[in-house]
């Protein structure tokens, strides 16, 4: 006579979660011993009884009445977000194109890009320089851009401030999105009452 | 073949199609603006919804008011959805946190459990021939609903979501955010309280 069987046995019996030779072994054991039988039984019925749960049905037009809820209410939120989603997502891969072509062309012309700051710097005086004086400007980017390399690379040093400026604004909105989505707090299951 | 044949027919493929569509197919599509769609998965799971709301707050008519609102909320948070994750422990556990927030705002975990509610609407899907067997139906299905009452919300979920919509213990740990440990000794709990309960009433397998 083997001991008598758990009821997380049984319960993994009823699971089919047993390996084929511990099935063999539950079998052979209930098949010897009526207390263990009635215990699986038992458990069997309730097993049974729970697959048994009444289920109701809804009023038939629930579905109506659900759909005319969502088409009143929730489109206007969907699509601002879905529209800032889109237009973050335009704007980074805009950004990452800019960079990519900037740094490539930059490689190409074997060209040293400028520091960052240094970039930035120099757009700001020379859009300055537009501004004030549009001719000087015109000059400095003739004469300055007189050779094709360092026409390209101040390409790239404009173009560069300019992509990642893109990028982060993208990051921005696309965390900003992420926020907005966030409206409903998901609580955790052992947080329920 | 007449032409009512094939008429029926045609709408006979044309349901078919419709029903091989997978969720994740027709949320892709809702997330595109496509309301259609997004009403064939209200459909889907509305009965569902209902039903695990009812068994989590107790009421029935509050139960319909929490599915409309989870399917609102389901709408708007779309968007979130990763249509290569599963759809319906996705849902499913919107539903959950929207049924324990109402609990939560109520402050009643004991009030579920109101025999009256329920048998009025008990359905007639297994009706006995003979009336003792529809007694002994009925006293079954009383101690599995005396059962269920008397366990804590969690517990109600994780058997709703078994026995109702016949999910996965998978499926279940996802919906619910728990282990699949967990599920597995909820479930294990439930059987052995009904057979302890109906050992009581002297109901023998």
């Amino acid at each position: 006579m083997t001991t008598h069987m758990d009821d997380e046995i049984l319960h993994r019996y009823l699971d089919g979660e047993l390996s084929w030779e511990e099935r063999q072994r539950v079998r052979g054991h209930v098949a010897t011993c009526p207390a263990c039988r009635d215990r699986l039984e038992a458990l069997r019925s309730a097993e049974y009884a729970l697959r048994n749960l009444a289920a109701f049905d809804l009023p038939a037009d629930f579905t109506d009445r659900v759909m005319s809820r969502v088409r009143r209410r929730a489109p206007t939120l969907l699509w601002t977000r879905a529209a800032v989603s889109r237009f973050a997502r335009g704007i980074i891969f805009i950004g990452l194109l800019l960079l990519v072509v900037a740094v490539g062309e930059a490689w190409l012309f074997q060209e040293d890009l400028p520091s960052l700051g240094e970039s930035v710097l120099w757009v700001f005086t020379w859009l300055g320089m537009v501004w004030s004086d549009p001719e000087a400007a015109l000059d400095v980017l003739t004469t300055e851009g007189g050779e094709v390399a360092t026409t390209v690379g101040m390409l790239a040093s404009t173009v560069v401030p300019l992509a990642l400026a893109l990028l982060a604004l993208g990051l921005f909105l696309y965390m900003v999105r992420r926020l907005a989505a966030t409206d409903y707090e998901m609580p955790t299951a052992s947080s329920g009452p | 073949m007449t032409t009512a044949e094939a008429l029926a027919l045609i709408a006979r493929e044309h349901r078919e199609h419709r029903e091989a569509v997978s969720d994740e197919e027709l949320a892709r599509r809702a997330q595109q603006g496509d309301t259609d769609a997004f009403s064939l998965l209200v459909q889907r799971y509305q009965r569902g919804i209902a039903n695990l709301a009812y068994r989590l707050v107790g009421h029935w008519d509050t139960a319909l008011d929490l599915t409309q609102e989870v399917f609102v909320r389901t709408y708007q948070m779309l968007h979130t959805f990763d249509t290569r994750r599963s759809f319906k422990p996705w849902i499913y556990r919107i539903a959950t946190n929207r049924c324990y927030d109402y609990l939560r705002q109520q402050g009643r975990r004991e009030s579920f459990m109101r025999e009256q509610d329920l048998s009025p609407r008990l359905p007639a899907r297994d009706r006995a021939a003979d009336p003792e067997d529809r007694v002994l139906q009925n006293e079954i299905r009383r101690a599995v609903e005396e059962v269920i009452a008397s366990l804590p919300p969690h517990y109600r979920a994780v058997i709703t979501l078994r026995y109702l919509e016949d999910m996965s213990y998978k499926e279940i740990a996802e919906a619910l955010d728990m282990p699949m440990g967990t599920v597995k000794t909820h479930i294990h709990r439930a059987r052995e309280l009904l057979r302890t309960a109906l050992e009581n009433r002297g109901i023998r397998p």
